[in-house]
């Protein structure tokens, strides 16, 4: 059978002897949960003139491959076909060359899924690569979320999983929300409303991002829309660019001129910028324009020269006389000075002898400490308001303070930063989504939780990732009949599968550090929402793990009509302290209102009371759930509610992996693995969510190993008998 | 900066042996310094190919002590695909012009970049596709193959063939026959070819070559390219300067010899040492033997009494058939059997059956003559008629004739006679009269197959009796050619004491690979 292999667009050469195998497969049926992209097995190919020349010589090991080379890092489009079409495409990976005297070998694999999207995503994360164009864009082109509480009500919340807004506003409390006995009886700092962020919307930017297109129906559905990223850092953060635009470092690169003081201000103008992304500092006028309300903070380290000018017509020193120069540093805003200050003391010393008008003399520097002048003040500020450094210097000593002026020179190496007292959202600061995930949060954990969570099954189909849940994905298919297809000649082996695998598996997010995640674990020996999962064979032992590296929901709320709100604070001592959580996600529910609640939001932005609040949890509803986002149900839950509560079963085990698991502990299940003749058309026609009935057995495909292209020979295959 | 060659390779050079350079510089020990060699490969006539830059810091040359940079460009040219004789890659070729370009590349300081500087001196060589064993290699010289002295391109170059036989040789007219010439690009050459019966000379012909910008030339010497005279036993083919005729070339030859055999004749074709493709015949006994390969597959036992029809369980889902040959030469000379060392070595032979060679049809033109003004049968003035065709002159002179009687006397009595003895017509074509009642009709038709027969031109002089009809190209016999490998290990000489000659026994097998229906 003629076999073609192509890389890059080029026919390569192959070995006679040596055939292409090819293993087709989704999941391995050992590691439930677990995610399969069909691959070749290593292809060795000739150095024939016409290899060499795809692969740029690159077994020359001298040759410079930065000009006009091949880059083996770089991923080239590859597909085999066995004469019948294409029966794997995607990309080809160089894996190794190998030189035995003049026979040279080159190594190298194939795998299905042409995009690649997890070899791309690497171990990127979601933010805050040290190569910010790794990170994954959530802002550009969507609408900007303001910070403030106007932008926190029911209408927007109802709304949001309709619509095409990427993420809401929602309320937490990191330890700062207070009660009182009066209406309202909830207080929430504005400090305390957090973004929501749809899964969606970072899934789709993440596949964006690559290049990459999928067909899902389920990632279509209100169910997956209502999916949110929740941000638990301690505060609503400034993303890195927003502090980029506030922040100025600034520095003298030379000597300024003596600038007299004699106690009057002196501003000190920085000429040179090391960064300055927004331009706030001007190094003209020496003024950094605030554009938010918010602390600013100023670190100011000068190095200044004193120096003194006669303004009397003559003077006379019998002895030499020493005078003191004190130079003091402030920061001031709209020109008047902040309170606080710090100065340095500098001993000029005038020899003996007569002096006339406008003669002067330096600070000699012999002391270093009385050069460097280092100060940092903080500033409440208003949009609008100018910060700048000053210095004042004066005569303190020497008896004839009024004959001489004092002057200052600011010297080159002073250097100022003004930036945001802190990374925290001030009133009216826009509120960006690349902000909200949290810290190190790998691409490829985000998207394989999705796929755990709804246990999701990816097919690349040449053009669409076709993503839906695994009984979904079952439905797409088309029934064979394989029955004839079965080579007789060759063992049949059938395997209970129940006999293969484990004895528990363990559903499971990861706990947070928060006070309830903890005490939760304490008094349950497991993390919120867990599912164990147990097989009644007597013959294994194993215990798997499905675990997230999302946080489960938690609700929190200590009376009933108190907001059910998700807490990410810890206690120390007593005291509650805000911590940035782990990832954590959760079910946006809507606006939930209850007749006895009323809370408010306080401090900037005016107080707002509120008869409800956006219930963004574990379940559709707080109250009377019907659905949840937790593998399991919990086995306590942390809030009060004014009826008797019904914890539902209806959770991620329940809808998405029941019927799998169960299907592969029933006494019925099989895993047969027999050798069946598929011809070349038939393999490349196969969908892996195709059915196939072998000896009256309904059975999903598992595994396709070792299909040669190059000689049409029956195949191994690993099929599942399917009961449900 | 003054980079110096210390070794470089020769004017022309064969693809599969070492192509060395070596460097210096003066600065081989600023930081970060890296010897450079960029090797570009020219496609004769067109853009130029860069193959990529090799590099290498200096090493101290234990000979002098001097730091050096070693390169060996053979590995980088032999794996680029533009020298794959009998691909079917558009610039591949039995040769080409190839430009090293060394260069250096140094930093100013440890910690700065390093910046490449390329040499004015640039290293020009022609690589033929040849493989040489390490003592042909050392003691090869290009003037073997090519006059390198430096002569103008117009005037062509001398030239040797690309083959280590050139005594005489038998070819068969099934035979493809291929002369390869290494050359210098220059436009004045071309092939002459020299007709014999025995060693009395028949006729000459030129054959025209494309040597423009190349580095090498190709005349095809087939028989069904070339228009050979049906007497010829033999011809010899050597190349000429088109402007004064001078020889460019010694002289080969080739006897025509039939396969008289009573085992079926092949042609065996091979790409010999120096890249070029020699042909022999083998002519005794030739065996062919398949070997097949079936793979079944067995279905479940599933008897349908409704349908009564047959279901086999055991079906064959695939077959392979490999056919092998063991071919045999006659009796060869020492020398002939040194060369064909040379086949057994080669990887690239294909054969063809003499007996398949044909599908060819012959060339043909007619021409008619009508009456006289008087209406009797005859020529009223001088006519003449000429044709070119491959190279050769053909021409035939009528006079004015008495009246005849009639259409058959005056073709009998005159044009016939004229026409099989007074011109080189006959020499190539056969020829055949139908008379109406108005004029004679003469069918000309090729006596050999082939395009080699096609009247490039045709002229008509006199008084306009003659007219011409039906000119019909001619279409070569061709033989299908299998590509076949040769078992190396069970070859075997045969020797024959008394005279001292040898027979050569191949066993190659077919490298394609036949399939039967599956059931």
């Amino acid at each position: 059978m003629q076999t073609n292999l192509f890389i890059g667009g080029v026919n390569i050469d192959l070995f006679n002897d040596e055939p292409i195998l090819i293993d087709y497969s989704l999941t391995d049926v050992k590691e439930p949960a677990s995610r399969q992209v069909s691959h070749t097995k290593t292809i060795t190919l000739p150095n024939t003139p016409n290899n060499a020349s795809v692969f740029k010589q690159l077994f020359v090991i001298n040759k410079d491959n930065s000009i006009s080379g091949f880059d083996p890092n770089i991923r080239v489009v590859a597909f085999v076909q066995n004469g019948s079409g294409n029966c794997i495409s995607g990309y080809f990976q160089l894996t190794k060359i190998t030189k035995v005297g003049t026979d040279v070998k080159y190594e190298g694999v194939i795998y299905s899924d042409e995009k690649n999207l997890f070899s791309q995503m690497g171990d990127s994360f979601l933010q805050g690569n040290p190569d910010p164009l790794k990170d994954v864009d959530l802002d550009t082109g969507t609408s900007a979320l303001i910070y403030r509480p106007a932008d926190y009500q029911k209408a927007y919340v109802n709304g949001f999983v309709a619509s095409g807004s990427a993420a809401e506003l929602f309320t937490i409390d990191t330890g700062t929300n207070t009660t009182q006995t009066t209406a309202p009886y909830y207080n929430i700092p504005f400090s305390n409303l957090r973004m929501a962020m749809k899964f969606k919307h970072i899934w789709d930017r993440i596949f964006q991002k690559y290049n990459t297109t999928y067909s899902s129906a389920f990632l279509n559905s209100t169910r997956f829309k209502s999916m949110v990223y929740l941000d638990t850092h301690k505060t609503a953060n400034l993303s890195k660019s927003q502090y980029n635009d506030l922040y100025a470092a600034v520095n003298r690169s030379t000597n300024t001129a003596y600038l007299l003081s004699s106690g009057a201000n002196v501003r000190v103008v920085y000429n040179a910028e090391q960064q300055d992304t927004s331009n706030r500092y001007n190094t003209g006028t020496g003024l950094y324009l605030c554009n938010s309300t918010r602390n600013h903070t100023v670190v100011t380290n000068s190095n200044v020269r004193g120096r003194i000018k006669l303004n009397d017509p003559t003077v006379i020193y019998a002895v030499d006389t020493t005078i003191q120069v004190q130079i003091n540093a402030y920061v001031a805003r709209n020109l008047t000075l902040e309170p606080t200050t710090n100065g340095v003391f500098q001993n000029i010393v005038v020899p003996a002898g007569t002096y006339t008008l406008g003669q002067t003399f330096e600070y000699d520097l012999s002391d270093p400490i009385a050069v460097a002048l280092p100060f940092e003040r903080t500033v409440s500020c208003t949009t609008g308001d100018n910060l700048e450094v000053v210095l004042q210097a004066v005569i303190n000593t020497g008896g004839a303070v009024t004959v001489w002026d004092a002057e200052v020179s600011i010297l080159t190496g002073s250097t100022a930063i003004f930036r945001p007292e802190a990374n925290q959202l001030a009133l009216n600061d826009p509120y960006t989504k690349n902000s909200v995930p949290a810290a190190q949060h790998k691409q490829k954990d985000f998207i394989i939780d999705v796929l755990r969570m709804f246990n999701l099954y990816l097919l690349w189909d040449g053009v669409n990732y076709i993503i839906e849940p695994r009984d979904t994905f079952y439905t797409l298919g088309t029934q064979l009949d394989w029955t004839d297809k079965v080579d007789r000649s060759q063992a049949i082996e059938i395997i209970p599968i129940g006999q293969l695998n484990w004895k528990q598996i363990q559903m499971l997010a990861k706990q947070d550090a928060d006070y309830y995640s903890e005490q939760y674990v304490t008094n349950n020996k497991e993390v919120y929402g867990q599912q164990n999962v147990f097989n009644q064979n007597e013959f294994v032992t194993e215990v798997k793990k499905i675990e997230l590296t999302f946080a489960p929901p938690m609700t929190v709320s200590m009376q009933a009509n108190y907001p059910k709100l998700q807490h990410t604070y810890k206690l120390n001592n007593g005291v509650a302290e805000a911590i940035d959580g782990k990832p954590r996600y959760g079910y946006w529910a809507g606006w939930k209102e209850e007749g006895q609640v009323f809370s408010q939001i306080t401090g900037a932005g005016a107080n707002v009371e509120y008869d409800g609040y956006a219930y963004v949890g574990e379940f559709d509803d707080p109250n009377t759930p019907t659905f949840s986002v937790l593998f399991g149900p919990p086995r306590a839950v942390y809030y009060q509610t004014f009826g008797v509560l019904g914890i539902t079963d209806n959770d991620l085990y329940s809808i998405y992996y029941q019927n799998e698991l169960m299907n592969q502990v029933s006494v019925n299940a099989k895993l047969i693995t027999c050798y069946v003749y598929l011809t070349p058309l038939e393999i490349n026609n196969l969908k892996l969510y195709d059915t196939v009935v072998v000896d009256g057995a309904n059975c999903i495909i598992s595994k396709i190993s070792d299909y040669n292209t190059t000689t049409v020979q029956p195949t191994q295959v690993e099929l599942i008998q399917f009961i449900q | 900066m003054a980079i110096t060659i210390v070794e470089q390779p020769l004017t022309h050079t064969p693809l599969y042996n070492d192509a060395v350079v070596i460097m210096g510089s003066p600065l081989a020990n600023s930081p970060k310094f890296m010897y450079c060699l960029d090797v570009t490969l020219v496609l004769e006539g067109m853009s130029n190919q860069y193959l990529g830059r090799l590099k290498t810091p200096a090493v101290v040359d234990p000979n002098t002590l001097f730091n050096r940079g070693f390169f060996n460009v053979k590995e980088l040219l032999k794996s680029s695909n533009y020298f794959q004789t009998k691909s079917n890659f558009i610039f591949s070729d039995k040769s080409h012009p190839i430009i090293l370009t060394p260069g250096e590349e140094y930093a100013s300081s440890p910690s700065g970049v390093a910046t490449y500087y390329a040499s004015s001196a640039i290293i020009n060589t022609v690589v033929f596709n040849g493989a040489l064993r390490l003592n042909e290699y050392i003691d090869f010289v290009p003037t073997d193959l090519i006059n390198t002295g430096t002569i103008a391109a117009s005037s062509g170059i001398g030239q040797y063939l690309m083959s280590s036989y050139t005594d005489s040789k038998e070819i068969l007219r099934s035979t493809l026959n291929e002369l390869t010439f290494l050359c210098n690009g220059g436009t004045n050459t071309r092939a002459l070819v020299t007709y014999y019966n025995g060693n009395a000379l028949i006729s000459t012909q030129t054959v025209a070559l494309t040597t423009a910008n190349r580095t090498d030339v190709t005349v095809n010497g087939s028989y069904n390219s070339l228009t050979v005279p049906p007497t010829a036993t033999k011809y010899t083919i050597a190349l000429e300067r088109v402007s004064n005729g001078n020889d460019l070339s010694p002289t080969y030859t080739y006897n025509l010899v039939d396969a008289c055999s009573m085992y079926p004749t092949l042609n065996v074709y091979f790409q010999n040492k120096w890249g070029a493709y020699d042909s022999f015949i083998f002519n005794l006994k030739s065996t062919k033997n398949d070997s097949i390969n079936r793979k079944t597959y067995q279905k479940q036992d599933r008897y349908l009494q409704t349908y009564n029809a047959y279901d086999p369980a055991i079906r064959v889902y695939d077959s392979e058939i490999k056919t092998k040959h063991t071919l045999n030469t006659d009796w060869i000379t020492q020398e002939q059997l040194n060369w064909l060392s040379e086949l057994v070595e080669s990887n690239n032979v294909q054969f063809s059956y003499d007996s398949d060679y044909g599908g060819g049809s012959p060339a043909s033109f007619e021409i008619r003559i009508i009456k006289k003004i008087n209406s009797s049968w005859g020529f009223d003035a001088d006519e003449k008629v000429s044709a070119s065709m491959s190279g050769l002159f053909l021409v035939v002179d009528f006079e004015a004739t008495i009246d005849f009687p009639s259409a058959e006397d005056f073709y009998d009595e005159y044009l016939y006679q004229v026409l099989s003895f007074d011109t080189n017509f006959s020499t190539y074509f056969n020829f055949a009269a139908t008379y109406t009642s108005t004029y004679i009709s003469i069918v000309f038709t090729a006596k050999e197959n082939g395009t080699a027969y096609n009247l490039s031109s045709f002229n008509l002089y006199g008084s306009e009796q003659i007219t011409q009809h039906n000119n019909v190209s001619g279409v070569n016999d061709t033989a299908t050619l299998i590509p076949v490998t040769v078992d190396n290990t069970s070859f075997e000489f045969k020797t024959r004491d008394n005279d001292k000659l040898f027979q050569l026994t191949l066993n190659v097998t077919e490298t394609s690979v036949y399939n039967r229906q599956n059931q």
